[in-house]
């Protein structure tokens, strides 16, 4: 059984990857857009955000040519704006243009000579909306009553947890290449906490979704028998997580001179290979009711 | 409309499998690759009682099946391209390729396993109710080849007078998913839609 769970989540690697990527660097890009709108900036530190908020872009863009990737037949592309509305893959399609659009347009805009800040902060508006839309269209992407594993309201729920977990250790990063100091204070505190309270509910989340799974069944199996391991993998995404959080503790509320980036890259990737890991999890569970796995 | 249906016949099906390669054989599918598929199910036991004489409890039937041209699809209701579409003359799903993108959500979708992705043609593949020759008047391929005669195509109310009931045996789902145009009359040993008995047995065969 566990090989079936496993040819499908390779088969979808590309989307394991887009979906461990894009929520937390949306995520990221919206908390910098918010310190952009709401907090006292220099000039210079408001350029240096801007040139960095390319960091989350990159990682969500690379998350979304990934998932291009796997499909059969590029050329058709287009016509998946044709199902918004009706098919929930293609309102995350949608959604995933709107924010990319607002972002990328954002960011190309600043580099300009004379920017022009209401303007901007109206744009940035736009980002943290689209941004919200983006993450609730991928949480919901495979809503579907007959995909029995995922139409439960823990898929969602995860995700949006997801988002909030590596979006906050995301931004924390791109701050600390834009050398905005004030991650040292208040708000580097604040973000640590909002990961450390996601890691925490997320981890209770899926323990309670891994609770459902043994009577998830169809004629085949049982999501439980598809994901034998999902316990371990709740217990390595919450132990990574929480070393990513011991990280950026150490940098946030640690006296003394400034710290290089390696620590915080580090701390980034485990968190989000604890995030892959339970992508990858969430994939192999894939089944129908009646007879499809 | 029309809505055309299947039909399957537990009593008659021997579990041969001709439908599946003659389906296989006519729209030239290659391995890995199969539009109608013959489930097996098998479930009891046999042991000695307290005398020394051998009981069983054992059963088996077969379900022979492929896209059920359902009247709320799960796989149009998905596919984000429009692709996967219901003919509004036949009532018969199939894909337009020069819309589908492949990314395998019908197939995600579909609780009787019908659309595939075929990587190599970029597209996803399943049964159209051998659309041309039902045009032509004749019947598709698979219910032609059937030596025992337990399959058959026509217009659903043809084939719900025949005496089946919707698609409500094991290892099916339950039909209020997709509501599907497919009548069974079930062999004696069929057991009933999610009975623990009802698992089918050949997995590596079908999936
Ligand atoms: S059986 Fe599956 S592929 Fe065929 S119409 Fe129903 S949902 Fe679609
Ligand atoms: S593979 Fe093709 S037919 Fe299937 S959901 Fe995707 S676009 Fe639609």
């Amino acid at each position: 059984m566990i090989a079936w769970g496993f040819q499908t989540a390779v088969g979808e690697i590309t989307l394991v990857t887009f979906t461990t990527l894009a929520p937390s660097s949306v995520m990221a890009l919206m908390v910098m857009s918010g310190i952009l709108l709401f907090a006292h900036l220099s000039n210079e530190e408001r350029m240096r955000i801007n040139t960095f908020m390319i960091i989350p872009l990159v990682l969500s863009m690379i998350g979304l040519v990934a998932s291009a990737t796997h499909l059969g037949n590029p050329d058709n592309a287009l016509y998946v704006f044709t199902g918004v509305g009706r098919s929930p893959l293609s309102n995350e399609v949608f959604s995933a243009v709107v924010f990319l659009a607002f972002s990328g347009i954002y960011w190309l805009y600043s580099f300009s000579e004379n920017p022009n800040l209401p303007f901007q902060k109206v744009w940035l508006t736009c980002i943290i909306i689209s941004g919200a839309g983006f993450i609730t269209g991928i949480a919901f992407a495979y809503s579907e009553s007959t995909i029995v594993s995922w139409y439960s309201a823990y898929v969602p729920v995860n995700l949006w947890l997801n988002a909030l977990v590596g979006g906050p250790t995301l931004a924390l990063l791109s701050f600390q290449v834009a050398r905005y100091d004030r991650i040292r204070g208040l708000l580097g505190k604040v973000l640590c906490a909002i990961s450390g309270v996601a890691i925490i509910l997320n981890t209770i989340s899926f323990a309670l979704q891994d609770s459902t799974l043994p009577s998830m069944e169809n004629s085949f199996t049982t999501a439980a028998e598809l994901v034998p391991y999902y316990g371990v993998g709740v217990g390595a995404f919450a132990i990574l997580g929480l070393c990513s959080l011991t990280i950026w503790g150490r940098l946030v509320w640690g006296k003394g001179r400034r710290q290089g980036i390696v620590p915080g890259i580090v701390a980034n990737i485990l968190v989000f290979t604890g995030i892959f890991v339970m992508r990858f999890l969430f994939y192999m569970m894939h089944m129908t009711t009646g007879v499809g796995i | 409309m029309v809505q055309y249906a299947f039909y399957f016949d537990g009593t008659r099906c021997t579990g041969c499998k001709t439908c599946e390669l003659a389906c296989k054989d006519y729209k030239d599918l290659d391995v890995g690759f199969a539009y109608r598929k013959v489930y097996e199910v098998t479930y009891g036991d046999t042991q000695k009682d307290s005398n020394g004489c051998v009981v069983s409890t054992c059963g088996g039937y077969t379900v022979s099946m492929a896209c059920n041209h359902c009247y709320e699809p799960a796989c149009t209701k998905v596919c984000p391209t429009g692709a996967m579409h219901k003919d509004g003359e036949t009532g018969l799903v199939s894909v337009n390729v020069d819309r589908c993108v492949g990314c395998g959500y019908c197939h995600m979708a579909c609780p009787y396993d019908a659309p595939k992705v075929d990587r190599a043609k970029g597209h996803s593949v399943k049964c159209d109710g051998c659309v041309e020759r039902v045009t032509n008047g004749e019947k598709p391929v698979c219910v032609e080849a059937c030596p025992a005669r337990a399959l058959d195509f026509g217009t659903v109310d043809q084939i719900a007078a025949l005496g089946g009931t919707q698609a409500n045996i094991a290892p099916l789902p339950v039909p209020t998913y997709t509501d599907p145009n497919f009548y069974i009359k079930p062999s004696d040993d069929a057991q009933p839609v999610g009975s623990a008995d009802g698992k089918a047995v050949n997995p590596l065969e079908v999936l």
